[in-house]
């Protein structure tokens, strides 16, 4: 609260601090968030988050509406900082660099950190334009190299058996559940290593809900994936790790068998076993 | 905080009732089994046998009513430990009964009334396995499970009385002139007495587990 009250009427999107209690780098860490505060306004909504998500594993974030979640994790690819009146502070270490340098790229993060929203989202588009848009835009014209990646990520975001005989057709002829998959191979598309999913199967039926956690745990062997998720079963089914948000703050933040079978908070237990939120 | 699982909490709840019930029942059948043995009541003991029905149907209710609870409400954390514990100390509890069941069922099956031999040890037995059967329903009831590890001490001397016993019944065996029927059968009811225990301990260990997500052996 004395870090609001100072900062009040500092409208900066990137204010980097670093402090002395900072968690350090490992090799198998995606990301090292340190002391990280958010503010949309006079209002905080991240409070002291320090997390360290490991690569090839499948981070689950979750918590009720309005903890920060959604928040927290359009900061790890920045995109965030599409609210106007956003400012933050503390540091985000991606491959050991922190996001919010003044010199980061915000185009190189995110062609690292793909994104699949909680409504599919495809192009008006073919299917093949859509998987290809990515590559395109990267400079990639060679059809045999576009016929490939296309080929590639459809098969990644398993879903190539269902539309490898529909490449042409407009993806809005797909149902909710492919369309999201296409979304998932667009993201495959441009190779990221890491995979921001918010809350990726809330719109979608049961059926298509399975189809797409099978695919993250398939996904996690070569991809970090972090996952905000409203559904609790959802989060234990498909992570290794969870996080348990509550007005900001991270509140848990361990094995996801700890939190579901013996959480250390009473907050969390209350949470996940349907007492609040 | 808003609770806004009434629903369950109730169902839980009852089920954890049940549990008590089913429990105390236990208790019951064990110290009838006791009576028939020390009076030779073979009407009591036919009582004890077909008592036995209501706690089997009741181990099967309890074990349904928690699947179903599962099934429909996928509880997690504390609230699926809970359910878990209720399913697994109703088959300690069942079992335990059957045991009582079976000491009626020996008693029947002794030939020289009165008897020739001293049945003192198993008293002791009986009586130390109500005090346990009390303790942990107690610390069920209560959700305090600070004294249940004396279980551990009070299982040890039910097993060193069954080895007593059984050698005592057994160094009788040359000196006797009634045959051997009627030693084994005291036997076995001593067998049944530390076999018992050897559950109420695993009750015990279902309640620590409840309350620390821990297992915990109290059967050293």
């Amino acid at each position: 609260m004395m870090k609001q009250k100072e900062l009040k009427g500092d409208h900066e999107v990137n204010t980097t601090t670093t402090q002395p209690n900072e968690t350090v780098m490992q090799k198998d860490s995606a990301y090292v968030v340190n002391n990280l505060n958010l503010w949309y306004g006079d209002d905080q909504a991240l409070i002291d988050v320090n997390l360290d998500i490991k690569k090839n594993e499948v981070t689950a974030i979750i918590g009720p509406s309005g903890c920060g979640k959604s928040t927290f994790i359009k900061t790890l690819n920045r995109m965030v900082e599409l609210v106007p009146s956003v400012r933050t502070n503390g540091e985000i270490l991606y491959h050991g660099r922190n996001i919010f340098d003044r010199d980061y790229k915000v185009e190189d993060l995110r062609t690292s950190v793909g994104m699949v929203f909680q409504q599919p989202n495809p192009f008006p588009k073919s299917v093949y334009d859509n998987v290809a848009y990515g590559p395109r835009t990267h400079g990639i014209k060679n059809k045999k190299v576009l016929d490939e990646i296309v080929e590639r990520s459809l098969r990644g975001a398993a879903i190539w058996d269902e539309v490898k005989d529909r490449l042409n057709e407009n993806a809005y002829g797909l149902s909710g559940g492919q369309q999201q998959r296409l979304c998932i191979a667009r993201t495959l598309a441009i190779e990221p290593d890491v995979i921001l999913m918010d809350e990726p199967t809330s719109a979608l039926d049961p059926i298509s809900t399975l189809k797409v956690e099978e695919l993250v745990q398939e996904l996690k062997e070569q991809y970090s994936i972090i996952i905000v998720t409203h559904n609790m079963q959802q989060a234990a089914r498909v992570s290794d790790k969870t996080a348990f948000f509550l007005n900001g703050e991270v509140v848990e933040f361990d094995a996801t068998d700890k939190i579901f079978s013996n959480p250390t908070d009473k907050r969390t237990e209350d949470y996940i076993s349907g007492r609040f939120g | 905080m808003a609770q806004n699982r009434t629903f369950f909490d109730t169902k839980l709840n009852e089920l954890e009732d049940k549990v008590v019930r089913l429990a105390n029942l236990t208790m019951r059948q064990t110290a009838t089994a006791i009576e028939v043995l020390e009076k030779h009541d073979l009407v009591l003991a036919q009582t004890v046998i077909d008592n036995d029905n209501e706690l089997d149907d009741l181990e099967l209710e309890i074990n349904d009513e928690a699947i179903l609870l599962i099934a429909k409400q996928q509880p997690v954390a504390t609230d699926l430990r809970r359910l878990i514990v209720t399913m697994k100390s109703a088959t300690d509890l069942e079992r335990i009964a059957d045991y009582a069941t079976n000491i009626a069922k020996a008693v029947a099956r002794i030939e020289h009334v009165p008897y020739v031999l001293d049945i003192k040890p198993l008293k002791q037995m009986a009586e130390q396995l109500i005090d346990m059967l009390e303790l942990a329903t107690r610390a069920y009831r209560k959700g305090e499970v600070s004294r249940v590890r004396d279980l551990n001490e009070m299982d040890k001397v039910i097993d060193d009385l069954n080895l007593q016993v059984i050698k005592q019944y057994m160094g009788s065996v040359p000196t006797m002139a009634v045959g051997t029927n009627d030693v084994y059968e005291f036997s076995n009811i001593a067998r049944y007495l530390e076999r018992m225990g050897d559950h109420v301990t695993n009750f015990g260990e279902h309640l620590i587990f409840l309350e620390k997500g821990k297992h915990y052996d109290l059967n050293q």
